[in-house]
């Protein structure tokens, strides 16, 4: 290679070189820093942290021995600062670790590696095992940190949630608890679940000799070294790609609010020893998609770099990334870790979480019994994107703070069912039934955001009326609404087509017809799914209702997520609306202060939570996430003058998600 | 013998507001792995992502003025559409690169008078920056995110190439200054 034919420099070399004996290191410090030499005889003097002064030898010592100890001692000291120093990077990197002063009351670094860190003595006990001065000859086991956060400083009611790629919250301790839901469950000392997830686990090791190529037992310690300042700036620098540090400073930056008794912690141990429990890194936290990683859906692929995929290697949520072994005589030096893509984590109230369990449920088929299972499991069924959209990177983009309800890159809701089937080769009658299922729970999702497991449908439109019934904190907090309106992606304007199974065999079925109940948009949505199958009509028929449906008001107003809106908004009617709601808003205030009732009708009084998003105050005092009141009040309307002019009414549901939004 | 010193290319991707950030991020990135004297660390952050960044005053300094040219160069030529080494499209959209070389001094000795160590490359980054533009907020929506993909893509191939490529490096002989002279060239003629 490149160095092979070098010629020794001189000691005395560089003028400007102040020192007059480069042999002495300027860095009195312990680790000294600057062991650049490559002569044909090695002399590590820098290494030592003795200001470069040669260690005292046994005067007895044979010379011929002598530097052979003294090569011994370096390769020791830099097997044992190779675990140190890693063991400082890594923690620092994740935790404020304290400092400590030297005697002359400077902070004491750690510069081995020519990179300069407070040093600690918080580690000093755990990585005792690494310290001996012996490592070369008696080789330490591997040392292992785990980062991992923990539940021991939530409240009762607090709950540590996870949020996916689409936006959607998973309960961590449930994830980890897995199904069984007979063992009693750990809580912490308020009282609340008890859980611990494992974010990464770093190994530093000293492979085994055999593992070393030839080269690289002959390596040089210089050399080494100089390596290793290379390995050491690259780890301090891919620390802080992934997803855990950003957690770290999210969590670090507000301690109370954000995340609520979340702190982001570490451990060291020893590897190697068989684990009692099971790993919980392995543990998915929320259902990964079979259909994994999508090639169309990457902005880029880190694979069509040569050499990182056999670094990287992502299964199950899990990405690891191996460090390039530093060679020495004693076996390589390595440095890995696994860690989880997702790093998502945020606190939530525990109540809201629970409620945004039951009416975010939906069956997925239509056949099966409604069972109250309020954990994650039940919670599936979105055909989400991948989880792993960028599964080759360490880094991972979108934290719960940078929320974004809409995801356009995500293949979901109706889309990705396409109600035209004329795409399946030689429709058969199973396959029919199980398309027309599939339509029948697209077109429940739309309306339905507020599922209860008795049954009883509630969609968008009938919600405010419940939601007033309904005691405030049980609807979802706006995280929750975010996700889950986020879920049902505004369909595309609706080809017309005709069915491709005419002359199939209908099948019977007793539920009415969905036109019947547009004025109240919840069956229509209930309904409508078996109107496919209703009795002597054709297939064309059945089909042209059902897109007449979906091109109703109900669907149109499912496009309440879309924040671009494509076609130029008639703020004028909005802004029309808006007094006269503001109007309202003043008006059920004085009313309420004078504790008089007034005699709006019920719809008027559904918009006022809404309204007093803007300047007005909050007389009802309701969550304001739920969205699209005025749609209330106009789809009771529209539905009353046969859904014509239902246009407009639909363009002005986007201001008001927008002021809402500002708000 | 020796061969020819190694060249590693990273691509960015950038609008016209981030990209002298983006530029001058990647740089230090590069420079973090090669200032080979003993270093505090330090962070920047550029778009949601955190780099490493070198405070040295020198090679700030120099960072940043490349980094300016650069972008000078890149506005003069997505305005001018007329320069042949720019590929300006009609979309707005023009390149440019930037070279950061490490070079090693080499001792030669001279027979009659001591001549001036020789300077010789070791490692050449070849950065390539292409600026986007965009007409309409979907597009410019997707240039942020190729934008933000292709910052993390260079970084991380910053990390992975340093550490596959380490065989290189010339050893190191003083234990003073900077033992690798650096150069950055906006725009190199190839």
């Amino acid at each position: 290679m490149y160095q092979q034919p070098r010629p020794a420099p001189r000691s005395a070399s560089a003028a400007s070189n102040p020192s007059t004996n480069p042999e002495r290191t300027n860095n009195q410090r312990e680790g000294g820093a600057l062991p650049h030499r490559t002569r044909s005889s090695v002399d590590l003097a820098s290494y030592t942290g003795a200001g470069g002064r040669e260690p005292s030898r046994a005067a007895a010592e044979s010379s011929s021995n002598a530097p052979q100890d003294k090569e011994n001692t370096r390769l020791n000291q830099i097997i044992q600062h190779f675990h140190t120093k890693a063991a400082l990077t890594i923690c620092s990197a994740r935790a404020q670790l304290p400092r400590v002063r030297a005697k002359d009351g400077n902070v004491k670094q750690d510069r081995w590696f020519n990179i300069v860190l407070d040093d600690t003595d918080a580690l000093l006990d755990e990585l005792q095992e690494w310290k001996r001065s012996d490592l070369s000859s008696d080789r330490p086991p591997p040392l292992v940190i785990e980062v991992y956060i923990d539940t021991a400083n939530l409240s009762q009611n607090q709950a540590l949630v996870i949020a996916d790629e689409t936006g959607k919250r998973w309960d961590v301790a449930d994830a980890l608890a897995g199904s069984g839901q007979s063992s009693p469950r750990p809580t912490n000392r308020q009282g609340g679940k008890f859980c611990e997830v494992v974010l990464e686990r770093w190994t530093i090791e000293l492979g085994d000799w055999s593992q070393e190529t030839a080269a690289g037992r002959h390596e040089q310690l210089p050399n080494v070294y100089k390596k290793g300042v290379v390995l050491f700036r690259s780890l301090y620098t891919f620390l802080r790609f992934l997803p855990a540090w950003k957690l770290y400073r999210r969590l670090g930056r507000h301690p109370v609010n954000g995340g609520g008794g979340l702190r982001v912690k570490y451990r060291i141990k020893q590897g190697g020893l068989a684990s009692r429990s099971p790993d919980s890194l392995l543990v998915p936290l929320y259902p990964l998609q079979h259909t994994a990683r999508r090639p169309e859906q990457h902005d880029y692929d880190y694979t069509s770099d040569s050499d990182t995929q056999q670094h990287r290697d992502t299964t199950n949520g899990l990405e690891r990334h191996r460090f390039e072994s530093l060679a020495c005589p004693s076996g390589p030096l390595r440095i890995s870790v696994v860690h989880r893509h997702n790093s998502d984590f945020a606190v939530a109230s525990a109540e809201a979480l629970l409620s945004s369990r039951f009416f975010g449920r939906r069956e997925s088929d239509p056949t099966t019994t409604t069972t109250m299972d309020p954990y994650n499991k039940a919670e599936l069924g979105e055909r989400a994107a991948s989880a792993n959209t960028k599964g080759k990177s360490p880094f991972k983009a979108g934290t719960l703070a940078s929320l974004r309800p809409h995801r356009p890159s995500h293949d979901q809701g109706f889309n990705s069912r396409s109600p035209g089937d004329g795409t399946e080769p030689r429709p058969t009658e199973k396959t029919f039934m199980k398309t027309v299922d599939k339509q029948k729970s697209d077109i429940r999702e739309i309306g339905t955001r507020q599922y209860k497991p008795f049954e009883k449908r509630i969609s968008l439109n009938t919600l405010p009326q419940k939601a007033l019934r309904a005691p405030p904190h049980s609807l979802p907090n706006e995280t929750a609404i975010a996700s889950s309106t986020s879920s049902p992606m505004a369909p595309p304007s609706l080809p017309r087509y005709q069915s491709s199974f005419a002359g199939r065999v209908k099948r019977n079925s007793s539920t009415s017809q969905g036109q019947n109940n547009t004025s109240e948009g919840s069956s229509a949505r209930g309904s409508t799914s078996d109107q496919a199958a209703s009795g002597p009509r054709s297939d064309d028929d059945d089909i042209q209702d059902f897109v007449g449906l979906l091109e109703s008001d109900s669907v149109k107003f499912a496009k309440l997520t879309k924040p671009a809106p494509r076609r130029t908004v008639d703020l004028s009617v909005y802004s029309a609306l808006r007094e006269e709601s503001e109007w309202l808003a003043d008006d059920m205030s004085a009313s309420s202060l004078l504790n008089k009732a007034p005699t709006p009708p019920s719809r008027r009084l559904s918009n006022v939570p809404a309204l007093s998003t803007s300047s007005s105050p909050r007389p009802l005092g309701h969550a304001t996430h739920v969205r699209s009141r005025l749609s209330t009040q106009s789809i009771a309307e529209e539905a009353g003058r046969g859904g014509d002019g239902s246009g407009d009414e639909g363009e002005t549901e986007e201001p008001l998600l927008f002021r809402t939004d500002e708000v | 013998m020796d061969g020819k010193p190694p060249e590693f290319t990273l691509e960015l991707s950038a609008d016209r507001s981030n990209v002298k950030d983006v530029v001058k991020g990647i740089m230090h990135t590069v420079f973090f792995h090669r200032f080979f004297t003993p270093l505090t660390p330090a962070t920047h952050d550029v778009l949601d992502t955190t780099l490493p960044y070198v405070s040295e005053d020198d090679i700030e300094e120099l960072i940043e003025t490349r980094a300016t040219a650069l972008v000078r160069s890149l506005d003069t030529a997505s305005s001018t559409h007329t320069s042949p080494q720019y590929s300006a499209k009609s979309n707005g959209t023009s390149r440019g690169s930037l070279a950061i070389k490490f070079l090693e001094k080499k001792r030669r000795k001279g027979w009659f008078i001591a001549k001036a160590d020789e300077e010789t490359v070791w490692e050449t980054w070849t950065i390539e920056v292409t600026l986007t533009s965009a007409r309409s907020e979907p597009e410019a929506e997707r240039n942020r995110r190729v934008m933000e993909s292709s910052l993390q893509k260079a970084a991380m191939k910053v990390v992975t190439t340093v550490n596959e490529e380490k065989g290189h490096i010339p050893p190191i002989t003083t234990n003073e200054s900077n033992p690798f002279p650096y150069q950055i060239v906006v725009n190199p003629k190839t």
